[in-house]
């Protein structure tokens, strides 16, 4: 465990992800729209004021060891966070579904994820492809519909994938901004503000 | 040629660049999010190119300079420019317009169309560390100069150096004869 700490014990988390864009507005009013993509994954943390020092130091130096130069493994898997990345369609099992990819960013189920009403995946779902990136749904996609849409352009290579879903997914990260700590009071930890963690890729 | 993008409320713009190293190789490289052909050539994926600089066209031939900046990654772009004959290697930069939603290549006459055409003039590796602010950046910054400019520095007039001409003699004596006195129409 290590920024897999910070996440955990978080106060507040903040998750963007979306396009770098320039926008042109006309003197009528016309507004035209430049992306030069983007959409990587950065997570703002903060950590709370008060934890006991003595019982989260060590935690706390697994953290600093890595700083902000080593990729490491973060999940939103903890029980008490299922509200935020879990998942939210109707299968009762979302492990071994298949998808393939061909092309942009839209994803086709070849396998598993057999449904007779409902929906199998609700915008929002969270999807990564078998070790690979991370995606989210933007598109509710029904018990008949095969076609997932997600939020950026599909960066694997064209092949057919094994899903991990919801809690399931795992990003891979890099520290970018790491705050300091404070011991005030007599054994409690403050932050100097927020840790931000940019997806690696 | 122009591109009719007067049919698409929003765009991706990504940039792709071609430097051709003499002696070396073809570095190709770009900011598209993952590996991407065009014209049968593969271009590195987002990373390695961080910025270039802006351009503006204009209806007249005029000079201009970019300056491509990259990152040390893979971090064999230092030895790349530090070994090899960069100052003068070609570079292409190329614009691509793609769907913002699915990355696709928008299916456009002339599409991805030339940015800029030129000539590397000179190249700087930075690395600025502020200790203070404990933050710091490693570049490599390529200036590239346009064909245009190469073109202004043609050498005017015509070249009479001997070196130029190995084989013209009518010449050979005149810097004997420059300054010397002679006796015309004296008695010999």
């Amino acid at each position: 465990m290590s920024f897999q700490y910070v996440i955990d014990n978080a106060t507040s988390i903040s998750i963007s992800k979306r396009k770098r864009v320039a926008q042109t507005v006309s003197r009528s009013g016309v507004t035209k729209a430049t992306s030069v993509g983007g959409q990587v994954y950065e997570f703002r943390v903060q950590l709370p004021t008060g934890p006991r020092w003595s019982d989260n130091r060590r935690l706390i130096e697994m953290v600093e060891a890595l700083d902000r130069t080593t990729i490491d493994s973060i999940q939103i898997n903890k029980a008490a966070h299922e509200y935020i990345t879990g998942y939210q369609g109707d299968l009762t099992s979302t492990s071994g579904i298949q998808v393939s990819y061909s092309s942009g960013n839209t994803l086709t189920i070849t396998s598993g994820a057999s449904l007779g009403s409902g929906y199998r995946f609700r915008a929002g779902d969270y999807i990564q492809l078998g070790l690979g990136s991370v995606y989210t749904v933007t598109e509710d996609v029904a018990y008949n519909d095969s076609t997932i849409t997600v939020h950026r352009p599909i960066r694997e290579n064209a092949g057919t994938y094994t899903l991990n879903v919801g809690q399931n997914v795992t990003w891979e990260v890099l520290c970018v901004e790491m705050p300091t700590w404070t011991i005030f009071g007599y054994d409690q930890i403050s932050w100097s503000g927020s840790f931000v963690f940019v997806e690696s890729l | 040629m122009t591109l009719d993008l007067s049919n698409y409320k929003s765009v991706q713009t990504n940039l792709f660049v071609k430097m051709v190293v003499p002696g070396y190789a073809t570095l190709t490289f770009s900011d598209y999010h993952k590996d991407y052909d065009i014209g049968g050539v593969t271009y590195q994926a987002l990373g390695e190119l961080l910025s270039v600089t802006n351009t503006s066209d204009e209806l007249r031939a005029s000079r201009k300079e970019i300056t491509v900046v990259i990152s040390g990654i893979p971090t064999g772009n230092i030895s790349e420019i530090l070994n090899n004959r960069i100052k003068g290697s070609e570079l292409i930069v190329y614009r691509g317009f793609f769907d913002p939603d699915t990355g696709e290549l928008l299916p456009i006459v002339g599409n991805p169309a030339g940015k800029f055409h030129g000539v590397v003039s000179n190249y700087e590796i930075a690395d600025d560390l502020s200790m203070g602010d404990d933050t710091g950046e490693i570049t490599i910054a390529l200036n590239v100069t346009s064909v245009v400019e190469l073109l202004n520095n043609k050498v005017s007039g015509r070249r009479t150096n001997p070196i130029d001409f190995p084989n013209e003699a009518s010449m050979d004596r005149v810097s004997a004869l420059a300054k010397s006195n002679f006796n015309f129409g004296a008695p010999q």
